[in-house]
């Protein structure tokens, strides 16, 4: 059982975005720089809590940026 | 001269005769009028577009949850404020502030709820035994989709035919009421005084065919010469010499009851004071068709049509001072072609082009709400009238296309245009068709950190984000399936404000906590993690088996020491034990007790 602990993890209740502009990710970046408030899963995909989409909302309408949604069905 | 001042009951009128019907044959040719000098008059020519207001009335109330006024069942003062800003009426705003409504949002509501494009209660119900008129409460506008969608689906032909009929037809706000036409009513933006409701429904008045009336005036304005000014009273001697029971028959039908009125008896003119006793028409009058056709006629030049935007009309002095009502004062009017091609269904669609500098420039007769919906979830509005110029927004075109996947923006104004678009704004929508996909977010997802052959993950698996991390649909029940392949998964429900911490020893992307150095002279901080387990010793090694089998069977996670015959599981899976433990007291006697 020890063994096995910690390896499987099921994280919810945080939103996930892929970012295929990378200027754009280092921009989201740099104004999520508060600790654990955003995560760098890959070169295209963050992760971060609800409270912080109204930050990135404000850097995507900045840099004239929108957003497109998917909604688990 | 008779007078008349008995009241009669009301009653709804028989339907007519036939025979006894007025012959009203459209003029084939064109009607040659005598022109008016409108430099000493007062020329109206209407700010005001029905067909436009129409869709700001219907796009507010979708978008606004508005209540109507309890008492008197009107709109509240602050969105009649805001719909007089959305609308063409110049003097709306202030009319709204000064009498907290404004007739032309009045109107335009009224005529959103005759053409069904809204619904509301309009009957009401009386609060109580002694209330003097009906309340409306809760009463909230409803916008009926469907119907306006068919609207507005409709050729713009088709739409104005509506409208058109709408306003033309003989509406009558219940069986006994004769008095919704234009001697008793005045049209949204009339000016002139109205007949004596008293003689309404007296006389002819009840047998009279306004609908039919009205679309033979319709007929003669579009035999007039188009964009000059015309005499009115040319036309009235016109109508008198050559259609001279246009509105009412040679042989008016009367009841017994209302013989006496005769054809104009219940048509009152006032003498000095408006107010005053009233004196009918005399029959024999030699200037009665003046007095009353003429009248009519004034006042149908004032209602729909100028309502619609198919004549503008020309005010000047009564000739006849101190009569009310008023006559010969709308003077003169000038009808305008699109009165013909809307008679004849020839309105012609909206012309689209789009040109290079991202405007798209829409050519319409009237109102094209259909394309200008369309083209508005793309771009802004820049100026609106014969000619509507949207400019297109990268942001917009971005937003729309993020919402709609399937939306081919290139082909919708290809279609529109009727012809390629200029290659710099095909090339630059391409380009931001892009654009709205550089950012997708997903909501409702979950992540997966775990081994990259997890097989029981394949389903949850939306995205395979990179090795050993995986973006996963339903992510609660895939942990409850984890669990059940005995995977000893972690759940990880993150707060709103902030990334939960993981403990340390799990094997994730997501930071881990250092333990906080301590300060000189203070003591380190440690956190121990508690888990209790619980261990069962088995009498013998077949009861043993038969347990461990169960518990398999179950899905839950333990370990077996076969030596020392023992089951040691985790508290959390309590319940599975207990279920097990129940299931085989059917065949043993079952007493847990604990070690001293």
């Amino acid at each position: 059982m020890e063994a096995r602990w910690g390896k499987q993890i099921v994280h919810t209740n945080l939103l996930i975005a892929r970012i295929t502009d990378p200027a754009l990710r280092v921009q989201i970046e740099r104004a999520a720089a508060i600790p654990n408030s955003l995560i760098v899963l890959s070169d295209e995909y963050i992760a971060f809590p609800r409270a912080m989409l109204g930050v990135i909302e404000k850097t995507l309408a900045r840099s004239g940026h929108v957003i497109k949604t998917v909604q688990s069905t | 001269m008779k007078t008349r001042s008995k009241s009669t009951a009301l009653k709804p009128a028989p339907p007519p005769d036939p025979a006894s019907l007025p012959q009203r044959v459209p003029p084939r040719g064109p009607i040659a009028l005598a022109h008016a000098d409108v430099s000493q008059l007062d020329a109206l020519h209407s700010p005001c577009d029905l067909r436009r207001d129409l869709h700001a009335f219907v796009n507010y109330v979708r978008d606004r949850s508005v209540k109507r006024a309890v008492r008197g069942n009107t709109l509240p003062k602050a969105d009649a404020a805001r719909l007089a800003k959305l609308m063409s009426a110049p003097a709306a705003p202030e009319e709204v502030q000064r009498d907290g409504s404004a007739r032309w949002i009045d109107f335009v509501d009224h005529i959103a709820l005759r053409l069904d494009l809204v619904s509301y209660d309009t009957k009401g119900v009386y609060a109580g035994y002694t209330s003097q008129e009906a309340s409306f409460p809760d009463n909230h506008i409803v916008v009926n989709a469907s119907k306006y969608e068919q609207f507005i689906g409709q050729t713009l032909a088709a739409q104005e035919r509506k409208l058109l009929d709408l306003l033309t037809e003989d509406h009558r706000r219940n069986d006994w009421d004769s008095s919704y036409n234009e001697f008793y009513t005045a049209g949204v933006l009339g000016r002139l005084e109205r007949f004596d409701i008293r003689g309404a429904a007296t006389g002819v008045m009840p047998s009279l065919e306004f609908a039919k009336t009205r679309r033979f005036l319709l007929e003669v304005l579009a035999q007039c010469e188009p964009g000059v000014w015309l005499s009115t009273a040319a036309l009235v001697a016109y109508l008198k010499a050559e259609h001279p029971f246009f509105l009412i028959p040679q042989e008016p039908r009367l009841s017994e009851r209302d013989r006496m009125y005769g054809r104009y008896g219940n048509f009152y003119e006032h003498i000095g004071d408006r107010w005053a006793q009233g004196v009918a028409v005399p029959d024999d009058a030699a200037d009665g068709f003046k007095r009353v056709e003429g009248r009519y006629v004034e006042r149908f030049l004032e209602g729909a049509t100028l309502t619609l935007g198919y004549v503008d009309v020309a005010y000047g002095e009564s000739p006849a001072k101190g009569i009310h009502p008023e006559r010969g004062v709308l003077q003169a009017f000038r009808v305008k072609s699109l009165l013909a091609r809307a008679l004849r269904g020839q309105i012609e669609e909206p012309a689209v082009t789009v040109q290079p500098n991202f405007e798209v420039y829409v050519q319409a007769e009237v109102y094209p709400a259909r394309v200008l919906m369309e083209l508005a979830r793309f771009g802004e509005v820049m100026s609106s009238d014969i000619v509507t110029i949207v400019k297109l927004h990268r942001e917009k075109v971005a937003d729309a296309l993020a919402r709609d996947e399937k939306l081919d923006l290139t082909g919708l104004l290809r279609r529109l245009a009727g012809r390629d678009l200029p290659q710099n704004v095909a090339r630059e929508l391409r380009e931001w068709t892009q654009h709205s996909e550089k950012f997708t977010l997903y909501v409702g997802f979950g992540l997966l950190e775990g081994d990259v052959d997890l097989a029981a993950a394949d389903e949850f698996t939306m995205e395979q984000i990179k090795p050993g991390i995986r973006l996963v649909r339903s992510a609660e029940e895939l942990y409850g399936r984890l669990e059940q392949l005995a995977a000893m998964p972690l759940l990880v429900k993150h707060a709103d404000t902030a990334l939960h911490p993981l403990p340390p020893g799990a094997r994730t992307v997501f930071p881990i906590p250092a333990p906080a150095a301590p300060k000189p002279g203070e003591k380190p901080a440690v956190t121990l993690q508690r888990e209790t387990t619980v261990t069962l010793h088995f009498p013998s090694e077949a009861v043993l088996e038969e347990f461990r089998g169960a518990l398999l069977e179950v899905r839950c996670s333990f370990e077996v020491n076969k030596g020392l015959r023992t089951i040691t599981y985790a508290g959390r899976h309590e319940g599975q034990v207990a279920a097990v433990v129940k299931a085989l007291g059917q065949k043993y006697r079952i007493a847990v007790a604990d070690l001293g």
